[in-house]
């Protein structure tokens, strides 16, 4: 496999504005004879096709949800970077950039990121200006908050829905695209393969969910902005539609699967509450702003929490974290949390959450301020467990979030499959191991407002290789093996329903590949993934018909590809003989329990090329370099 | 817990449709759409055909679910989405009644699925903003009042589940077309075009079959997010301006 | 999967709200008129039979404003014929149940309610401004040689079937203004933030005057606080 990332030369701070000038651009009479294909309707997707059917390109947007505005970017509650430095606090573009590198523990490439940081400003202008109502101060100029530990105030936000109101401004971009007869939307449609032709991908393979029917589109470039692949977990906080399946597809076709080990466990969710449990809801982190993690010191202690004295409680993040508190990183924050259940001092009826205790604060500020601060999150809490933080602390637990890895791709955002282009969180790119509060909005946004427009237009300027048609060979082959797979799935007769093979699945990954692992743990996992998979392939139940809606015959088609999936991300935990970010491995820890990074052996990103239907996948490394960020330990002491 | 259903039951649009009773096994930690995974897995597992829903995000934002519970969109609990209602709301022995929204701009794809889409077609008649990718000046050089802006988010917080469709005697999606219109009508990004969003979004919103609003007030109390009737005001006044325009 | 392009409509929802509201202020405004007119009863027969002379005095104003309210009267009614059956057919399978959280009685019976208040204003027209139900009355003159309506008045009030068909009818204006004068506000754009609780009153408080306005004069004749004697 082919890996050129197309780093343009030059200094970093001029390499986006030379590689701008360089790139070939297209006519503007010829862009509306070229087709782009656009799966997904998120934040990457919704404003990627919009923003090039603005410049004047034909565009298809497909999504499986009843409509673009559903895509899952909708449920990000924190807020979204940008380096304005409208507080004057000494924040910068390079700032901005040394954090996520740093952040991302050294395994991100230093040229995306600091473009990213670049164009964070102009996301914050054209957000406004599509009428997105950030909160603002009295006198009228927008406002912002420190988020995830950051030392300087960047984060603009709206209230906890701040995903909300941006791709309900990407979907306004979008509708205004709609409307002018420039995008075609195909809301409730699957992406089932992408078609290559002459090694260039040119088309797609749908599935119509209210009638099942298989459809194929060509066109001249196709771009994939469908999401993260959290939900092999089963438990995770994803929507539950989010998958893995065109991302896989592509990777099937030959696209580099790039650090797929790193996930993303969020420090502070609501735990699970019983066998029933369909997925996890996120509580924002600005809550570790005011509230104090514990656990009692005794394991052995069921009083209820109120009742435990001071003396008798272990503030464990401000015990090992002086310097930063409870204001750690997620990813350490997560594996605090986790260290303390496993050693049984968990809490809870299942004894896997730890107190996030508000009553030092609600003491310190009175109730109404905490109230004025957090009530909504108090009352969605409320409203999921039934128990009142103002009286009792919140239990909270870590939770699959996000993905950092993903389909690998070059500075164009293109990936090593000509034409075939991916944006946002289903892209390896910007957040190394691990990404930072408020950059997933900011990335999604991004790539698809100010860099998928110039990218793509050069590679049709340059790379393209005339017309195709849907009668082309490559569009039968793609289309029979996608029918067969459907009437495969629909064939089986099985009698166990789709969930419990993926919630065994999940329960696979988070013992083995998930905040901890270790090499024994992932030989185990890369043991049970194939047998599962081969009952599920036995004994799967998919009722119903396959030409109408059927969303067992979706998730049975997501969760398959999740059984394939997992054993990658398991080969690329096993890989990584080291801990950075997201990833931990057991056997890479310092005496007193912190990640040990390995620069001199990994600082690469891995990505895994497909072999064959029962190979291991090939590992292909592309080295990283550090030129402007030294490459220090992360130490939150 | 012990729970009584009686769920509507309908294959596709043009089938006819009927309820069906089931009795499901709860706990009162549950959400209502895990009772109702509940129920599919039992189902599936004796071989009949599970129950179709429409669910996303299982957070109360994305707007997918859409449960009519016992008479009321999004069940007994004021500002929450079927996916966030648990059912310690209920008690051990209830029977409960689940029907699709109803109205004719949302008709049933499937048991309780419902098409949507005239939603979209109502935003895309002008609920947007017209301004190109890279066009905009520097975000703070249009101040806001905090109370414009806040009142704005109060309209944007808008889900589009249809939730006020189905709770209005009229199946009017005032609520819902005035919200977007109030969201922008507020902010200044959102005047050049005031005339001919409301215009066309009004037009569009009559177009697709909904009834009118008469002032029930019935949508803003199923409203999952909350959102008042002061929209609806908010519409007319733009309408009316719009009408006594000469342009 | 899409229903199609939408299909476009003479009129849209919001104009038709926007008649029946503009036409609803005009009614409003004749009906408080009224019912100060009523009220005139508590003076004697004298000033009420002036006030009616002074009426009838108008001339080619008594027409403009009759066929004006009678116009008004049409659109409203029009409008509101055209809106409850588009309101009508946006469900065609209706609930085996729902359930109100806010509406009112009065806002769920606003079409009946108008219908009713319809015919009994035919009946109230056909009583006093034709004189077809009590010919007789009709024909009395007070002392200036004038139709007598005070007498009229009273002694039609003394029979407890029109005093109680007469109290129904107010009872149907009432109620259908109660919601229709807040309804109006809202139509015209001007409940909103701190002014929309007070607005939601407007309707209740006013329908409550008028209730209180219309009611004394007939219940008096009928306790014998205002005799034709």
């Amino acid at each position: 496999m082919e890996l050129d990332a197309k780093i343009p030369s030059g200094p970093i701070e001029k390499k986006w504005d030379k590689h701008r000038f360089e790139m070939k651009l297209v006519n503007p009479a010829n862009k509306r004879k070229f087709r782009i294909l656009v799966v997904g309707s998120g934040l990457a997707g919704a404003s990627a096709a919009a923003t090039l059917a603005e410049l004047g390109y034909e565009v298809d947007c497909f999504c499986f949800q009843d409509s673009p505005r559903r895509a899952h970017s909708i449920a990000a509650q924190g807020g979204i970077n940008a380096a304005k430095n409208y507080q004057n606090d000494g924040d910068s573009v390079y700032r901005l950039f040394y954090d996520t590198v740093k952040g991302g523990d050294y395994r991100a490439r230093e040229a995306n990121v600091y473009r990213l940081s670049q164009v964070s400003v102009d996301i914050i202008d054209q957000c406004v200006a599509q009428g997105v109502p950030f909160a603002r101060e009295y006198g009228g100029m927008l406002t912002n908050r420190s988020f995830g530990g950051a030392q300087v105030s960047r984060t603009f936000y709206a209230r906890g829905q701040t995903g909300q109101q941006l791709l309900l401004g990407a979907y306004s971009a979008l509708n205004r695209m709609i409307d002018a007869g420039k995008v075609t939307m195909h809301p409730r449609t699957e992406m089932l393969d992408v078609v290559l032709v002459d090694g260039h991908a040119r088309g797609l393979i749908t599935r119509n969910l209210i009638t099942g029917e298989i459809s194929r589109w060509a066109g001249d470039a196709v771009i994939l902005a469908t999401g993260g692949y959290g939900n092999v977990f089963y438990l995770s906080t994803n929507a539950k539609g989010s998958n893995v399946t065109s991302a896989f597809r592509a990777y099937k076709k030959g696209a580099g699967f790039a650090n797929p080990c790193f996930t993303q466990i969020h420090p502070t969710c609501i735990p699970v509450s019983g066998d029933y449990q369909s997925k996890l809801t996120l509580m924002s982190e600005s809550l570790r702003n005011d509230g104090r993690v514990w656990v009692p010191s005794n394991p052995e202690d069921a009083r209820a929490p109120n009742e435990i004295p001071e003396s008798e409680r272990d503030y464990y993040l401000e015990r090992r974290y002086p310097s930063f508190g409870n204001l750690v990183p997620r990813d350490v924050a997560a594996r605090a949390a986790k260290k303390e259940c496993d050693e049984g001092r968990g809490v809870g009826s299942t004894g896997l959450s730890v107190y996030l205790d508000f009553a030092a604060a609600i003491e310190r500020d009175g109730r109404d301020q905490i109230e004025d601060r957090y009530g909504n999150l108090f009352e969605m809490y409320e409203r999921i467990t039934g128990e009142s933080p103002y009286r009792q602390p919140m239990r909270i637990y870590p939770a699959v979030h996000y993905t950092m890895g993903g389909l690998w791709v070059d500075y164009n955002l293109m990936s090593n499959i000509p034409g075939l282009h991916v944006l946002g969180e289903a892209n390896f790119s910007d957040h190394g191991a691990n990404r930072l509060g408020a950059s997933a909005l900011m990335q999604g946004l991004a790539d698809g407002y100010f860099v998928i427009p110039y990218t793509l237009g050069h590679y049709l300027a340059t790379g393209w290789q005339g017309k195709v048609a849907t009668d082309h060979p490559e569009f039968d082959k793609a289309e029979e093996e996608v029918k067969a797979k459907v009437e495969k799935l629909m064939g089986i007769g099985g009698r166990t329903p789709v969930d419990v093979f993926h919630r065994e699945l999940g329960q696979i990954m988070w013992d083995h590949c998930g905040m901890a692992r270790n090499r024994e743990g992932l030989q185990k996992a890369l043991q049970l993934i194939p047998e599962l998979r081969e009952r599920f392939w036995n004994d799967v139940a998919v009722p119903g018909d396959s030409m109408e809606l059927n969303p067992w015959l979706e998730k049975a088609g997501r969760v398959a590809d999740f059984l394939e999936f997992g054993e990658i991300m398991c080969h690329d935990a096993l890989d990584r003989e080291e801990s950075c970010g997201g990833h931990f491995r057991e056997e890479y820890q310092t005496d007193e329990g912190e990640a040990l990074r390995d620069d001199e052996n990994y600082a690469y990103g891995a990505v895994w090329e497909y072999q064959g239907p029962d190979a291991a996948p090939k590992l292909n490394k592309e080295e990283l370099s550090f030129e402007y960020v030294k490459l220090t330990t992360r130490s939150y002491k | 817990m012990k729970i009584k259903l009686t769920v509507w039951r309908q294959r596709n649009r043009n089938a006819q449709g009927a309820f069906k009773d089931y009795e499901v096994e709860a706990s009162p930690d549950m959400s209502f759409l895990e009772m109702f995974d509940v129920l599919n897995e039992s189902l599936i597992s004796k071989g009949e055909e599970p129950v179709a829903f429409d669910h996303d995000c299982r957070e109360g934002i994305c707007g997918a679910c859409s449960m009519v519970i016992n008479g009321s969109p999004h069940g007994p609990r004021q500002g929450t989405t079927t996916c966030q209602l648990h059912m310690r709301s209920f008690q051990d022995g209830d029977h409960i009644v689940v029907e699709p929204w109803r109205a004719r701009a949302f008709p049933i794809i499937k048991d309780l699925v419902v098409d949507r889409s005239s939603f979209d077609r109502i935003q895309q008649a002008g609920g947007y903003i017209t301004v190109n990718t890279g066009a905009p000046q520097d975000a703070n050089a249009i101040p806001i009042g905090k109370a414009e802006a806040d009142e704005a988010f109060d309209y944007a917080a808008c889900i589009g589940c249809g939730a006020c469709v189905a709770a209005c005697p009229n199946a009017s999606a005032m609520l819902f077309t005035a919200s977007k219109v109030a969201h922008l009508s507020l902010l200044p990004q959102g005047a050049p075009e005031r005339r001919d969003r409301v215009r066309r979004m009004v037009t569009a919103m009559d177009g697709e079959g909904f009834g009118g609003c008469t002032n029930h007030g019935e949508c803003s109390a199923a409203c999952p997010k909350e959102i008042g009737q002061d929209a609806i005001t908010l519409l007319n006044r733009e309408f009316m301006r719009a009408g006594v325009s000469a342009k | 999967m899409s229903q199609g392009k939408a299909q476009s409509l003479l009129v849209s929802s919001v104009t038709l709200k926007i008649v029946m509201a503009i036409t609803g202020v005009a009614m409003v405004g004749f009906v408080v008129i009224h019912m100060l007119g009523h009220l005139i009863v508590f003076q004697g027969r004298v000033a009420y039979n002036d006030y009616a002379e002074f009426l009838q005095g108008l001339g080619g104003l008594k027409w403009i404003a009759r066929f004006g309210l009678l116009g008004m009267i049409g659109a409203h009614i029009a409008a509101a014929t055209a809106l409850t059956n588009r309101n009508q057919r946006a469900r065609p399978e209706g609930y085996v149940k729902l359930r109100s959280r806010r509406t009112t009685f009065a806002a769920k019976s606003m079409w009946f309610a108008g219908l009713a208040i319809f015919f009994a204003l035919l009946y109230h027209l056909a009583h006093f401004t034709l004189g077809w139900v009590d010919a007789e009355q009709y024909t009395w003159i007070d002392e200036f040689g004038r139709h007598d309506l005070y007498s009229h008045f009273v002694i039609s009030f003394e029979d407890p079937r029109i005093l109680g068909t007469y109290l129904a009818f107010v009872v149907f204006v009432c109620m259908h203004l109660s919601h229709g004068v807040t309804s109006m506000f809202k139509t015209m754009g001007l409940s909103r933030g701190r002014f929309t609780k007070p607005i939601e009153m407007i309707g209740p408080v006013v329908a409550i005057i008028l209730f209180l306005g219309f009611a004394a004069p007939p219940l008096a004749c009928m306790m014998g606080v205002v005799t034709a004697g």
